[in-house]
C-alpha cells in the first residue's frame, strides 16, 4: 500500500511527533505508516482522512491500482 | 530500556510488569533456598504453599500482559508487542523441544526452575526492542 502521508504532513509543516499527537498514537506508528511498513486499521485511516480533510483514497492507494493507472 | 516516548499507560504497565517479574525471581530464589539449602526444609501444607508461591506473581504477569494488550490504544505498538510475544513463544518452544530430546537420550541435567520463562521473557523483550528500533 502506497500513501501520501509524508506529503500531506509536509504541506502542513507538521513533524511526525505533531501528527502522532493529533492521532493519539506513537511517533513510531506514524513513521511505520509513512514508510509503508504498517497498514493502519480502517478507524485509524478514517481518523487520518478527517484530520487532513480528505478521503482515505486520497491518502492511500493500492499498489495494484497504481500499476493499472500507469500505462506500460 | 523503552522509557523514551512511552505514554503514561505504557510506562505504568511496564512498571507493573517489571515489578511482577522481579517478585517472581525473588520468590523463586527464596523457595529454592528454603527447599534445597535449608537444614530443615518445609514440609506438609507449608511446603505446598511455598512451592506454588513463585508461580503466583508470574500468573499475575500473564494477566498484566493480557490486560495491556486489551487496553493498548496504539494499534501499531500493540501489533509489535503481539509479534514479539509470538516470536518469544516460538523460540522458547523450539528450545524446549531441542532440550527435551537431548534430555531423553543424553545424560544432561534438567534446566533450572523458570529457565524457560526467563528464555521467553528475554527473547520477547529483545524481539520487541528490535521491532521498535526498526520503526524509529
Amino acid at each position: 500500500m502506497n500513501n501520501r502521508l509524508r506529503i500531506l504532513r509536509a504541506e502542513r509543516n507538521w513533524s511526525q511527533a505533531d501528527l502522532a499527537q493529533k492521532l493519539e498514537v506513537s511517533r513510531q506508528s506514524v513513521n511505520a505508516i509513512e514508510t509503508g511498513k504498517y497498514d493502519p486499521s480502517l478507524p485509524l485511516a478514517f481518523k487520518l482522512a478527517r484530520l487532513f480533510s480528505t478521503t482515505i483514497e486520497q491518502i492511500f492507494t493500492d499498489e495494484d491500482s497504481d500499476s493499472e493507472a500507469q500505462p506500460s | 530500556m523503552f522509557n523514551k516516548n512511552l505514554s503514561k499507560f505504557q510506562r505504568r504497565s511496564l512498571q507493573l510488569f517489571s515489578s511482577s517479574i522481579l517478585l517472581t525471581a525473588g520468590l523463586t530464589m527464596l523457595t529454592h533456598e528454603l527447599f534445597r539449602h535449608h537444614s530443615n526444609p518445609p514440609t506438609g501444607p507449608l511446603a505446598w504453599i511455598l512451592a506454588i508461591l513463585p508461580a503466583l506473581p508470574f500468573l499475575g504477569t500473564i494477566y498484566l500482559c493480557l490486560r495491556y494488550l486489551a487496553r493498548e490504544k496504539d494499534e501499531f505498538i500493540r501489533a509489535q508487542v503481539l509479534l514479539a510475544l509470538l516470536q518469544g513463544a516460538f523460540l522458547t518452544l523450539g528450545a524446549t523441544v531441542v532440550y527435551t530430546f537431548l534430555q531423553n537420550y543424553l545424560d544432561i541435567p534438567a534446566p533450572p526452575a523458570m529457565a524457560y520463562v526467563d528464555l521467553f521473557l528475554i527473547t520477547a523483550m529483545v524481539a520487541l526492542r528490535i521491532h521498535l528500533r526498526n520503526s524509529q
